[in-house]
């Protein structure tokens, strides 16, 4: 059980997925792709191995109140908080909230002024509050910028200043008609989805008691109602459902996208960068000419490290030219060598573990 | 100029205080270098759980496996018990008695991969390489003639420098010795000197040498070759295979030196995008955008902390 | 006291390097590239603390961003290569870019990334992202949040790029080498969902697009294993599609060898090849904005290497 099985197991993936390769045709290749995707699965598991394995030392550090016990502290409340934030809310870079265009539809027209429902008004005071904000941002822009990020910003900042974008508020009124014909309320992100679902169903109903949907195919059906529920909704709100969806609701950047773009990044990118200090430091102490190998080495390494800047083109053409040369020719050169060399070892390495003579997955785990 | 969302102005900032307490490290180790340090890995392992648990887990096992009375009885959903078994046999590494089970789903992985390595690393890394290798030595209508007039004598001095220096090996370590300020420099600069004139070197036709297929093409072959011998450990490296060897590890030198190049222009790189951040999103963005009273307390904060953990390292050390 | 001893026994070393960094000056050499030679030739010197290396490397990585010397750079036939085969494709190619890096190697691969995708939006290629390492689908999203939705959607509000039609995310995926064979075969039998939960048969676009073969050029962002090796052994060398990539300086050089065996189409290494991207798509970004930094940077370390080395061999030969 504990050496037989795992080596039978070895064997006969490894032979499935040579014999793959080269008898594609049934059954091999659904054999193959079912012993593939299981792979994937316990890949996750291993995963998930890791994850447990981390937070058992840790927590044992923590119970032990070993040295350093308080960063075992810190190690567990980022990886449970990270994973409570994704798992609340979700691991997309995006989460939509509501926006109650209707609201803020009405502190709009308060601050300016304006009648309800009054379409013009609206529409010259927004152009006013764009060209205002327009002028503000203009005047802090020190850098040349684009027309398109020009009107991003615009746009975010009117949404922080109103509640809702422009466009949101122009087609407040219709959602304010469709909100109040609707037994829900604006507080959750899928009531008006669900609203227009709820539409769409109907439509559905009536057609099928209808008796329109005999003699047609499952897409003929679909196409129909489809558009009978565009033409209807259309024509009893004023606008598409896929602006009515726009209209209430929009994208923010969702917390666990936060943790990877604030914390998880800053974090890994700077623990790497430190090693361009110790690299200098070598420069400095290690890399010596102390054999001529070392030396074709350094002189190497030195037209490389010039002819890949432009520092290089400064000082002359020929400098690039020659770093692409070593890099296309001698470098290619040796590495090829190199890699032939792993090929046939690792060529012969899998066959050994293929064929049980290499054993590196029966370590650990006792006997 | 953008307006930041006061979420990103503080992500800026956490992100900016994070980014100075692993750079504190340079000066000395210390307790806020460790902060940072853990919080990473506790951050990473909490992202790849969500990840795999929403990418992996919910498609590919429990929107598929079989739970009674949520998802009919199906070949597939019955199938899908297998490598959850396995998967959970993994876990059973934790367990110090059943930890012989986790080497059931590990076979199956390692049987798995080395089958496909097996024929692609033959496929990819050793016989296209063969393949490439073996390329025309003249490839050009009059290149043959240029071989004869231009890169065979210029290859011909490469090869006699080599195999002299090979064959005065011993005696260039002890001018190494003897000599060893003026002989290291002199090599580089011949070393340079001759690169050089191989970079600017130009065929009747004003094709530079090193652009010259033909020219490149016998240095890899020359290169792949030589180097395939010196990894062929089953012979001394003695005699005409000797030389061979040795020209293969100047090529291997010429290749490794390329790669440390390479690694030098990478961590500056690194260090490089960590700068723009501090000098443009942070401070050209975060830091103007936040009031200023609370710029220089959080600034001056930020040193006081780093300060008193330096100067708690010292105290700690002089115990 | 060591600073004292120092000057006395590296004088003519440190009197040298002043003369090599007034040559440089006096032939017109940019400002900040003789006082590197100076300062990087002579403090070392002077003060052989670790630290001081640290300070220095700092100091030459931050100047010249805040006082860039605007230094052009050359197009690599690599670089150019990919560029040319992506602007030969038909508007409305599928491009399948593989994020197979995490952040730790991001101010490297990023600016690659985004020069890339800027190139594919312009010509109207469709992409499909998938990311062999986990942290790859978030920067897959925050390519497609930099370059189609703040950018080119922005300003080009009547022919956007609309999720589904033009491009599609797909997740993350456990198992490396094993992924990239099983998409050779079927992408349905790999991702049954994108990444937004919604079944790959449900995506318009993936409708045409079954499999590997479908796809008219894979791109691989590399820096490891699973990486862009795994793309040449699936998609060039089995399904016999193009593939380009853009890998780590790091593990560049090791890509070499594919290119001259035509393995691989084009290869972007490190931020040079960014770069260099940038400038053939002609949005300079901050890899472009790096690239003075990295000459200065370099110029130190050269520098660092030639005084290490001579202070140890005149070490040892006050010795002998």
């Amino acid at each position: 059980m504990k050496k037989t099985v795992p080596l039978a197991i070895v064997f006969v993936t490894g032979v499935a997925m040579i014999v793959q390769f080269f008898i594609p045709p049934w059954p091999f290749n659904v054999l193959a792709e079912t012993v593939q995707s299981w792979v994937r699965i316990i890949a996750a598991g291993a995963m998930a191995l890791g994850i447990a394995s981390l937070l058992a030392v840790n927590l044992n550090k923590v119970y032990r109140q070993r040295e350093g016990w308080p960063f075992s502290i810190v190690t567990v409340a980022s990886l449970i908080g990270m994973a409570l934030v994704g798992f609340v809310w979700g691991s997309a870079e995006t989460r939509l909230i509501p926006v109650d265009s209707p609201a803020a539809y009405t502190r709009f027209i308060e601050a300016k002024n304006i009648s309800v429902d009054d379409a013009e008004a609206l529409d010259a005071a927004i152009v006013e509050e764009v060209a205002d904000i327009r002028a503000e941002v203009e005047t802090r822009v020190d850098v040349p910028v684009t027309e398109g990020a020009l009107l991003r910003e615009i746009d975010s900042r009117f949404q922080r200043r109103w509640g809702s974008s422009p466009a949101q508020l122009r087609s407040a009124p219709l959602v304010r008609d469709f909100v109040e014909a609707q037994p829900q309320n604006l507080d959750t992100v899928d009531a008006i989805p669900r609203a227009i679902l709820a539409v769409r169903a109907s439509v559905y109903e009536e057609l099928f008691e209808a008796g329109e949907f005999e003699g047609l195919t499952v897409e003929e059906q679909q196409a129909l109602v489809e558009g009978t529920f565009q033409e209807r909704f259309l024509a009893a709100w004023g606008v598409s459902p896929a602006e009515m969806l726009g209209a209430s609701q929009r994208e923010v950047r969702s917390p666990f996208f936060w943790g990877y773009e604030y914390l998880y990044y800053p974090l890994a990118a700077t623990m790497f960068s430190l090693l361009a200090f110790f690299v200098a430091s070598a420069a400095f102490r290690a890399f010596r000419a102390r054999t001529p190998e070392a030396t074709l080495l350094l002189v190497a390494a030195f037209f490389v490290m010039l002819g890949r800047v432009p520092l290089g083109d400064y000082i002359g053409e020929w400098v690039p030219n020659l770093a692409g040369w070593i890099m296309s020719v001698p470098n290619t050169a040796g590495m090829r060598a190199i890699m032939i060399g792993i090929a046939l070892g690792a060529v012969s390495y899998s066959l050994r573990i293929i064929l049980g003579y290499e054993r590196p997955y029966l370590a650990g785990g006792g006997d | 100029m953008q307006e930041l969302a006061t979420q990103d102005l503080v992500g800026l900032w956490i992100a900016a205080i994070l980014t100075l307490f692993i750079f504190s490290f340079l000066y000395k180790d210390n307790p806020l270098y460790k902060f940072a340090e853990h919080m990473f890995v506790g951050v990473s392992a909490g992202y790849i759980l969500v990840r795999t648990w929403f990418d992996i887990l919910m498609p590919m096992l429990f929107q598929r496996i079989w739970i009674p009375g949520v998802r009919e009885l199906t070949v597939e959903s019955l199938m899908v018990f297998i490598p959850a078994a396995l998967a959970i046999m993994m876990l059973m590494r934790l367990v110090p008695s059943a930890g012989w089970i986790s080497r059931w789903p590990l076979a199956f992985m390692m049987g798995v991969t080395s089958g496909l390595y097996l024929v692609m690393y033959l496929q990819t890394n050793a016989i296209e390489q063969i393949r490439a290798t073996m390329v025309p030595f003249a490839v050009a209508e009059n290149d043959w003639l240029h071989i004869a007039t231009y890169l065979f004598p210029v290859l011909a001095v490469v090869i006699v420098l080599l195999v002299v220096m090979i064959l005065i090996r011993e005696r260039i370590e002890v001018l190494y010795r003897k000599w060893n300020i003026i002989f290291p420099l002199y090599l580089i600069v011949a070393g340079i000197v001759l690169l050089y004139f191989i970079a600017i070197h130009r065929t009747p036709e004003g094709v530079a040498l090193i652009e010259n297929q033909s020219f490149n093409n016998v240095i890899l072959f020359v290169g792949v070759v030589s180097g395939l011998v010196y990894f062929f450990f089953s012979k001394a490296h003695t005699g005409a295979f000797g030389v061979t060897a040795r020209i293969g590890i100047y090529f291997l030198m010429m290749a490794f030196g390329a790669s440390f190049g390479y690694t030098i222009m990478a961590r500056i790189s690194l260090l490089i995008g960590r700068s723009q951040f501090l000098l443009d999103e942070w401070g050209g963005d975060a830091i103007v955008q936040t009031p200023v009273w609370m710029s220089i307390l959080l600034i001056l904060g930020l040193l006081a902390v780093i300060v008193m953990a330096a100067i708690k390292t010292r105290h700690d050390e002089s115990h | 006291m060591d600073i004292k001893r120092n000057i006395s026994r590296y004088s003519r070393l440190i009197v040298a390097m002043l003369v090599a960094a007034a040559v440089l000056g006096a032939l017109g050499a940019p400002t900040l590239v003789w006082i590197c030679v100076a300062v990087a030739g002579v403090v070392p010197v002077l003060i052989p603390d670790r630290r001081m290396i640290f300070l220095l490397i700092a100091v030459f990585v931050v100047l010249p961003l805040l006082f860039p010397m605007k230094l052009e750079t050359d197009i690599t036939p690599e670089v150019q290569n990919m560029y040319d085969r992506i602007e030969e494709l038909e508007s409305g190619s599928v491009i399948l870019m593989s994020f197979d890096f995490d952040p730790a190697t991001r101010p490297e691969l990023y600016p690659a990334t985004l020069a890339f995708m800027r190139h594919c939006v312009r010509k109207g290629h469709r992409i499909v992202t998938m990311a062999l390492w986990p942290l790859g689908v978030s920067l897959a999203e925050e390519a497609v949040r930099d370059v189609i939705m703040d950018e080119w959607n922005v300003e080009n509000p009547d022919d956007p790029y609309i999720y589904g039609r033009d491009y599609v995310h797909l997740p993350y995926m456990a198992g490396g080498v094993v992924v990239a064979n099983q998409v050779a075969a079927s992408f349905e039998q790999v991702y049954p969902r994108d990444l937004r939960g919604t079944p790959l048969r449900d995506i318009p676009m993936m409708r045409g697009i079954t499999n590997l073969g479908n796809i008219d050029f894979t791109f691989g962002l590399s820096s490891g294993d699973p990486g862009l090796r795994e793309w040449i052994m699936v998609a060039s060398d089995r399904v016999g599609i193009d593939v380009g990539g853009a890998a780590t300086a790091v593990s560049a050089p090791e890509f070499y060898p594919y290119l001259q065996a035509g393995q691989l189409v084009g290869l972007m290494g490190g931020l040079k090849g960014a770069s260099e991207y940038e400038a053939l798509v002609g949005v300079p970004d901050t890899a472009t904005a790096g690239m003075d930094a990295q000459s200065l940077a370099h110029l130190a370390i050269i520098i660092f290497i030639i005084v290490g080395n001579v202070m140890f061999f005149m070490d040892r030969r006050g010795k002998a």
